[in-house]
């Protein structure tokens, strides 16, 4: 696998979603909770279109792409009803050179954001870091 | 007893990781890697057979924070302002994680939690920082 490094800065979007209450209530269900009608704290997993893309533009198949860290910062809660606007950049990348593997860790970050009565709301923002394994 | 730095987030067992709950998942979240759905896809890149989506274990864990914060009264209309999650050992089907930790720092403003999922033999395989602040 090549070096990404000179790829740091690609950007994708801006898209946009609708989160409708049964896809929160969908959310809700698959990891457990209770409460179907709040979106909870991880939803912002579901607007990954923008990640997803880049890998594919960078070359890289799904299936050697291994979650590392994931962090998000919340400014807005999302509600039913919401039209997301989002977009993904590669912000970082960090290279280990191993004796039988060379790995990279790439670093994505999507910024989120809504229109509520006219104005355009802060959602927050995702740093998604992944690990792409390749054999030497 | 009012929360302090140190004290104690109750550790609260999942039942075992499914095939039906990643797939649940999967559609849920829209991440359709094959390495959480096929076994033959999961081996032939090295893994040791499916394994769960950290985002699954990190939602769970996201959701101990926020049912700790709400069941405690001094930290009533605390909102979670940041959630981080570390990826450390991979999360094999039929694995049963818990999931607590401890309160690392709480102001009248602010409560951090410092929270890991464990699996049945006891190693960390996910940690989460969760952060509220008063609103």
């Amino acid at each position: 696998m090549l070096s990404l490094k000179s790829d740091v800065g690609k950007a994708v979007g801006p898209y946009h979603d609708e989160v409708t209450s049964e896809k929160i209530k969908e959310f809700c269900r698959a990891i457990g909770s209770s409460e179907l009608h709040e979106a909870p704290p991880t939803f912002l997993t579901v607007f990954r279109k923008g990640e997803f893309e880049l890998f594919q533009k960078l070359g890289f198949d799904l299936s050697q792409v291994l979650h590392a860290e994931q962090e998000y910062q919340y400014d807005t809660p999302v509600l039913a009803g919401d039209r997301i606007e989002f977009k993904t950049a590669l912000t970082h990348v960090l290279e280990k050179d191993g004796a039988r593997s060379f790995m990279q860790f790439l670093t994505f970050e999507t910024e989120f954001q809504v229109e509520r009565d006219s104005s355009l709301l802060k959602i927050g923002k995702s740093k998604t870091t992944i690990v792409i394994r390749g054999s030497k | 007893m009012e929360i302090q730095a140190g004290s104690a987030v109750e550790f609260k067992s999942l039942g075992p990781i499914t095939r039906e709950q990643l797939k649940q998942y999967a559609q849920a979240s829209g991440d359709f890697n094959p390495i959480h759905l096929d076994e033959d896809v999961a081996k032939k890149v090295g893994l040791p057979g499916i394994i769960a989506h950290g985002m699954l274990i990190a939602a769970h864990i996201a959701e101990r924070a926020k049912n700790f914060v709400q069941g405690e009264s001094s930290l009533q209309g605390f909102e979670l302002i940041q959630f981080q999650s570390r990826f450390k050992a991979m999360v094999l089907l039929g694995d049963t994680p818990s999931l607590g930790g401890v309160v690392k720092a709480v102001s009248d403003q602010e409560v951090t939690l410092d929270l890991q999922a464990k699996n049945q033999r006891g190693e960390v395989t996910t940690q989460g920082t969760a952060r509220f602040r008063k609103k």
